[in-house]
């Protein structure tokens, strides 16, 4: 008789849910697969927390560097930038879509907001609603995709491009989403 | 067991609170005061508290080779242990280093249980939770009085501002200067200001598990793409320090209950 109580419940409690019908689906998140794990996993945290010199300079409770290491800090990130080698930095920007949803990828969606669709979007960084509607340099939204700390010491967005998380061909496909008119981020 | 037969009954709540909340997109302070509050009225107790309930059958139970259980040395029900976790992590002069509440809790099954590879799993974890409700209502006092204390909390402090792996995360970055924002939806945790470390371990509602200190510094490392540390490692411990200083004098209320 208690386990009928114990089922019932549960099935009380299931159905008196609201469904979601009305609410769009966060994009499904493509799953790692399993040689990708595997290769993560083969790092020990030792290995892991060691830092490059950028880093070590960010560590503190300040959160930056010392105003007169600034202009060497900017100098010595503008060097770790590389292009496509094509030159183009303005890629395919449904390509591009993609890699900035993707959490794997650009996962850009943790900390800003973009397409209106998406209502799963972070607060940290600044809405990149209409992006490209207030902002023409291309140049610039290449390279702070590849290496924020060029513009902003120690920015709390990670540097893409310089760890390799996404490749200059995909920083350029993300240029090209938020830049296009054609793209849901300005229309 | 006395009460494992309310844990299908909790599950099937849980299962309908956490998708009625995913439905509301709401508050996150909102959200997880209404799954309390949803929790209480269908069950009259918290799954928190169930594991802790468990916990205590659990501490009250031998194990290992030496035929003690936890009792055996603190008493029936830990009464030798109630305020203890408002000072840990802190130095053993047995172990000659500074241990958190998992660490500790391993060594003494081990060391005077004779219990062989104790595991991390939920049975362990149901012993540190009802471990640390023997301090609930009292105020955190971590000492760093012993050199080895004094030491891991710099180890700790180090770690905490660290911009490390290949998101050049450190803890501080999200959890001082952008808590209480949104990754995503969830809402990040102002770990000194809200002085966390009173309500850790803590049953997550989102995945219906309960997690100790060291799973959430874990599950945290995991989520800047760092490997973890493994359970009991040092940067576990000295984290852990550094978070209980910082939440000195906040109110321990464990298991705490949080997305």
């Amino acid at each position: 008789m208690k386990n009928y109580l114990v089922l019932l419940g549960s099935v009380v409690v299931f159905a008196c849910a609201p469904t979601q019908q009305e609410k769009p689906k966060p994009a499904e998140l493509p799953k790692p697969t399993p040689q990708a794990k595997q290769e993560e996993k083969k790092t020990t945290f030792e290995e892991d927390i060691k830092q490059d010199p950028a880093q070590k300079m960010c560590s503190n409770p300040q959160g930056t560097v010392s105003a007169d290491m600034v202009a060497k800090f900017f100098e010595e990130q503008k060097k770790l930038i590389k292009y496509p080698p094509n030159g183009k930095l303005v890629g395919d920007w449904k390509k591009g879509e993609q890699l900035f949803a993707n959490p794997r990828k650009g996962n850009c969606y943790a900390c800003h907001c973009a397409d209106p669709k998406e209502l799963a979007c972070g607060n940290i960084g600044p809405t990149l609603r209409h992006y490209g509607k207030r902002q023409s340099d291309v140049k610039y939204t290449y390279e702070k995709i590849y290496n924020s700390w060029a513009y902003v010491p120690c920015s709390i967005m990670y540097r893409a491009g310089v760890h390799g998380i996404l490749t200059p061909e995909e920083i350029a496909d993300i240029t090209a989403y938020l830049h296009s008119p054609e793209s849901p981020v300005n229309k | 067991m006395r009460r494992l037969w309310l844990l299908p009954l909790l599950m099937g709540a849980v299962g309908g609170v956490v998708f009625y909340a995913l439905a509301q997109q709401e508050n996150p302070a909102e959200e997880v005061k209404k799954q309390k509050e949803m929790l209480l009225k269908e069950m009259g107790i918290l799954p928190g508290d169930v594991y802790a309930e468990q916990g205590r059958d659990l501490f009250n139970k031998v194990m290992g080779t030496a035929g003690k259980s936890c009792s055996s040395c603190h008493g029936q029900d830990g009464r030798y242990l109630k305020g203890s976790y408002a000072h840990m992590p802190r130095y053993y002069k047995d172990m000659d280093a500074v241990a958190d509440l998992d660490t500790r809790i391993k060594y003494c099954m081990e060391k005077y249980m004779g219990v062989k590879e104790v595991k991390h799993d939920t049975n362990f974890k149901s012993i540190a939770t009802f471990v640390a409700t023997l301090s609930n209502g009292m105020p955190m006092d971590v000492k760093l009085e012993n050199p080895k204390e004094k030491e891991m909390y710099e180890k700790g402090k180090q770690l905490w501002y660290a911009r490390v792996g290949k998101m050049d995360f450190s803890c501080a970055i999200c959890h001082d200067n952008f808590g209480g924002q949104r990754i995503r939806l969830q809402t990040l945790a102002r770990v000194k200001q809200d002085k966390v470390a009173t309500h850790w371990p803590a049953y997550r509602f989102s995945n219906d598990q309960l997690w100790t200190m060291e799973d959430r510094i874990r599950g945290c490392y995991n989520q800047i793409r760092v490997t973890p540390p493994p359970h009991f490692h040092w940067a576990n411990i000295a984290l852990s320090l550094y978070m209980a200083y910082e939440s000195n004098g906040g109110i321990i209320e464990t298991p705490g209950f949080v997305r």
